[in-house]
């Protein structure tokens, strides 16, 4: 079950420049993974409120925006559904500012948006988050560096060597080949992260539909 | 596979901290408390520590010294406490572990007295 890096970004990536006093510079050590690494949390219900995936509600008004449904299936590389799994989600209002204190970008604040979710997936590993689509900002990595709009994701999977956080992309966005983070993944593995636009799931005169199917590595499960 | 992204800089308002894998006064609870550190030695302010073991699961997003901590037991059946390591400029989750018994444990991710991390 090692691990495919192969589709991986590098840890040392200078084209980001935030890697280059963060890259760890000796060899990870490797090992299989032990009882406790093949476990992980489980967040029940509990964690999850009624209105935590549908990030456009809560706050009292309509967020500002084009309002779209971001769904899919979360599995491992042999096929196997992940259930009842923690996903959490944050990302920028419409304007490309995020409701973060430490965020400077001169765009408004939504005060009906937030821009932070959560849900868990069902028995199938289906998702599905009601949201605002993200806009892009500058992030002062280069001269006219631009986020291309984002999803950020953070996954738990069943087993501590499952866990993921990583960033979901819209498709046909011409920011992608000048964002140094997207870049950082190998070519071949860009296009798992962007999501597709699904007309069967849009509903219609209400929200645009993007699909986003996310793929956690297999892993031996403990029997507990 | 998907493949990994960095948490970015701006998480702090959608992840919700758990210091307390065990609750104050539990049997044999103690703190495990450190810094996280980059290659020229500097806090990072950024980072995101989670512990997981049989009894619980931690979280800690570092302050503007870099310090997290997690009040936690001794692990039954295992000699350490599974680490995992966010932070803007990591592109990649790092993995590394905590052996007992430990009550301090910094993080340096690069340069003198970097951490063993380990890959799967």
């Amino acid at each position: 079950m090692s691990f495919d890096l192969s589709f991986e970004p590098p840890l040392y990536w200078p084209d980001y420049g935030s890697t280059v006093l963060r890259a760890p510079m000796k060899q990870p050590v490797k090992v299989d993974p032990e009882g406790v690494e093949l476990t992980g949390p489980v967040f029940g219900p509990d964690t999850v409120g009624p209105l935590d995936h549908d990030l456009t509600q809560g706050l009292g008004g309509e967020p500002l925006g084009e309002r779209i449904i971001v769904h899919g299936r979360v599995v491992d590389t042999d096929g196997r559904p992940i259930s009842n799994s923690l996903i959490e989600v944050w990302q920028t209002n419409s304007a490309g500012r995020y409701s973060h204190e430490r965020d400077q970008h001169r765009a408004p604040l939504d005060p009906h948006f937030h821009g932070v979710g959560r849900c868990l997936t069902d028995a199938e590993g289906n998702y599905k988050f009601v949201t605002i689509r993200p806009g892009a900002y500058p992030w002062q990595n280069h001269l006219n560096a631009w986020r291309p709009a984002h999803i950020h994701f953070s996954l738990f999977g069943r087993a501590f060597t499952q866990r993921l956080i990583t960033q979901m992309y819209f498709p046909g966005d011409p920011l992608h080949r000048h964002d140094p983070i997207l870049s950082s993944v190998p070519e071949k593995g860009r296009s798992l992260l962007i999501a597709e636009l699904d007309l069967g799931e849009t509903v219609p005169e209400w929200a645009l539909a993007f699909r986003w199917d996310i793929v956690l590595r297999s892993t031996p499960m403990e029997d507990q | 596979m998907t493949p990994s992204q960095t948490i970015g800089p701006f998480f702090g308002h959608a992840l919700f901290q758990n210091h307390f894998v065990v609750p104050q006064g539990a049997p044999g609870a103690f703190w495990i408390r450190g810094r996280v550190f980059d290659g020229a030695g500097d806090a990072v302010p950024d980072a995101v520590v989670e512990t997981w073991q049989a009894e619980g699961w931690g979280r800690c997003l570092t302050d503007a010294e870099g310090r997290w901590g997690v009040h936690t037991v001794t692990p039954q059946g295992s000699e350490f406490i599974a680490v995992s390591v966010f932070a803007r400029g990591v592109l990649r989750r790092l993995v590394t572990r905590i052996y007992l018994p430990a009550t301090e444990f910094d993080i340096v991710l690069q340069g003198d007295g970097e951490t063993t991390f380990y890959e799967y």
